[in-house]
């Protein structure tokens, strides 16, 4: 399983909204390859499909043509609970607008995708705090989302998504709701991580900021990949 | 599996302290099974009270009896319906929550138990005041037209009765439950994290 440089594959992907009657193409045949490590940044306007695509390379929608390997495994008629298994195992999800538990604290909104696996109870809570200190957040352990920033809760959506030491962090305009210092933060901390885990990250934005920090950008305008340019010398983007 | 349900049953606890669309059905439940343990437990006594009446009109006094479990059953049901509207609004409330909850890899299956479970606790709560509440009120009556002395005879069956009308409430709130969370775990994951 990782033996594959990549740990994304997208190939010849179409994805089709059916909206009474009219086929509307929200993707065209677009083909891409995430290698191990990557913080890729998908660039385009609003309407371009950059979420879509994110969604499909997360499973959580199925492609109308077309197809996407996840560490060498097609999700293609992978049944719901296959993929609710492999979401679990291998991905994490960052969101505009947070999408934290608002009856959890910052410590069990971290430990929610891993609360009903087999994983002793302390294990769990040592882990999710530890995450929460790495981001900064280690003296906000029992605050609730209420209680907390925006940035303070995109923190706590960062670690949600790496508490199961997923292979690639999803993450759909993570710094649209922050204003420009708090979005440059988080940014800043997902790079970190990238690079200390070498987890791979996606990230779907419109934001130009996230391109000072991305080993590549993808430009996706109506469906389509328009271009990319390798933004850094050395990144795991490069072929070695 | 033990330790699933009580995961569950924390976080469960947890929206039911901070929901308070709940206190609605949870004191409907109970109007509906306090009426049902007042009629139950009378009825021994309405049946024997009423026997110089069925004597002398040719009138059949579990008749009485069976139109009065009939009303607390009504009341038990709107208190069901009512749980159903309570459960659609609060599942309504929390697509973004399941749609996280199951993009992150937590199954269908689990995110159903815990809105039922949650559902369950609407009964139990619901449930156990309207026992109380029931007794109080059947022990009250009895006192006042028949003395203390007839109690022991009515409140014999309390055990049994209070254990059906238990099981009666939290069936009635999870059966009612099922179909608002049935739509909103069953919904497409995107559509629940990206409602609005």
């Amino acid at each position: 399983m990782e033996s594959s440089e990549f740990v994304a594959e997208v190939e010849g992907v179409w994805k089709v909204y059916i909206t009474r009657g009219a086929s509307i193409p929200a993707l065209r045949g677009v083909s891409l390859r995430i290698r191990r490590g990557e913080f890729l940044c998908i660039m385009g306007p609003s309407g371009s499909g950059k979420t879509t695509l994110l969604n499909l390379i997360g499973g959580l929608d199925s492609t109308s043509k077309g197809r996407i390997l996840i560490d060498g495994i097609d999700l293609t008629g992978l049944s719901t609970s296959e993929l609710s298994r492999l979401r679990h195992s291998l991905m994490g999800y960052i969101f505009q607008s947070f999408n934290l538990i608002s009856v959890l604290n910052a410590v069990e909104n971290v430990e929610l995708p891993l609360i009903f696996d087999p994983i002793e109870g302390e294990e769990l809570r040592t882990r999710a705090k530890a995450l929460l200190e790495r981001v900064g957040l280690g003296h906000r352990l029992t605050h609730r989302p209420s209680e907390l920033s925006g940035g303070e809760q995109q923190r706590v959506a960062v670690s949600r998504a790496l508490i199961s030491n997923p292979h690639i962090v999803l993450a759909d305009e993570p710094t649209a709701n922050l204003d420009g210092k708090t979005g440059r933060e988080i940014l800043e901390l997902m790079k970190k991580l990238n690079r200390e885990d070498k987890v791979s990250f996606i990230i779907a934005t419109h934001d130009r900021r996230v391109t000072e920090f991305a080993d590549r950008v993808v430009n996706l305008i109506d469906g389509e990949v328009v271009g990319e340019e390798i933004v850094k010398e050395g990144s795991p983007a490069l072929n070695k | 599996m033990f330790r699933s349900l009580g995961v569950m049953a924390s976080i469960a606890a947890r929206y039911l302290r901070r929901e308070r669309r709940a206190v609605l059905a949870i004191s409907t439940i109970a109007t509906g099974i306090a009426l049902l343990l007042v009629s139950s437990l009378l009825s021994t006594i309405i049946i024997d009270q009423s026997r110089f009446l069925a004597i002398a009109y040719s009138f059949d006094a579990a008749q009485l009896v069976r139109a009065a479990t009939a009303l607390s059953l009504v009341a038990v049901l709107v208190g069901a319906a009512e749980t159903g509207v309570v459960m659609s609004r609060v599942v309504l409330s929390r697509i973004k929550s399941v749609g996280v909850m199951r993009a992150t890899g937590i199954g269908n299956s689990r995110v159903f138990s815990l809105f039922l479970l949650e559902a369950a606790f609407y009964g139990i709560i619901g449930g156990a005041i309207g026992i109380m509440v029931g007794a109080g009120i059947a022990t009250a009556s009895v006192i006042v037209s028949l003395g203390s002395g007839a109690l022991t005879a009515v409140l014999s069956p309390l055990p049994l009765v209070a254990a059906e009308g238990l099981g009666l409430s939290v069936l009635v709130s999870v059966l009612a439950a099922i179909f608002p969370t049935a739509k909103a775990v069953y919904m497409r994951i995107i559509s629940a994290i990206y409602y609005e």
